[in-house]
């Protein structure tokens, strides 16, 4: 769905990486309502895999796919596919102990797809630009 | 992100200034940190609060619990409020 021409760019797996990400998403488009929601769904994912997945390599790639942009992430960590997380036993103030960033990034994204290749998880991501959200 | 704050009373005001993602959002857990006792209010002011993350929003969570709901956050921006919606938070917490 989001193109396969995929320029991966090797991340270190550290909130550091955050500036590159966002640096690298905020060239792609004046548009800062859409620039925000990129960073934002690549905040929760990087935090995630940070945290949580045990990962020694990760990697990013963006671009745009108009009307909005794509977003790449992999990690080697442990298999988790963040497309199917449930967890609504939660209450909202009762996030403690996480689940709350993917719940936003479910939220945010016009599509996303999940794939577990080569040891690696690859997320694949879609934004559409304000405006364009409700005839998607 | 930056941070002020201003006392009035038993009355603390903190503005929030910035993005508050995954690396900023300890320094507002930091500023929580500091409040005086003697502070039984808490006003979060977010006029100048361009972008939250879910660490955010947890710092903000952790602030009405430390505050025994005794906070009130004020002059959200649109991105702001969207996050506090998707994650149900904006009926939860008293919004002016």
């Amino acid at each position: 769905m989001i193109g396969t021409a995929l320029q991966w760019k090797e991340l270190e797996v550290s909130f550091s990486s955050l500036d590159i990400v966002r640096q690298d998403i905020s060239a792609l488009s004046e548009d800062i309502h859409l620039i925000k929601k990129a960073v934002l769904v690549c905040d929760e994912l990087l935090t995630n895999i940070v945290l949580y997945s045990g990962a020694e390599n990760m990697g990013f790639a963006c671009g745009r796919s108009d009307p909005g942009l794509y977003i790449a992430l992999y990690d080697d960590g442990m298999p988790f596919d963040p497309t199917t997380y449930k967890n609504e036993e939660k209450g909202p103030l009762d996030f403690d102990s996480g689940g709350m960033g993917i719940i936003i990034v479910a939220q945010t994204v016009s599509e996303w797809e999940y794939h577990r290749t080569d040891g690696r998880n690859v997320i694949l991501l879609k934004l559409l630009c304000q405006g364009e959200e409700h005839e998607a | 992100m930056n941070i002020e704050k201003k006392i009035e009373g038993n009355t603390a005001t903190l503005s929030l200034n910035g993005w508050m993602d995954t690396k900023s959002a300890p320094e507002f857990a930091g500023a929580l940190g500091e409040l005086e006792p003697s502070v039984e209010k808490l006003v979060l002011d977010l006029k100048g609060l361009e972008y939250t993350s879910s660490a955010g929003v947890r710092q903000i969570v952790a602030a009405h619990k430390k505050m025994n709901g005794a906070l009130t956050l004020k002059n959200l921006t649109p991105e702001v409020l969207d996050v506090l919606k998707m994650t149900g938070l904006d009926k939860r917490l008293t919004i002016e």
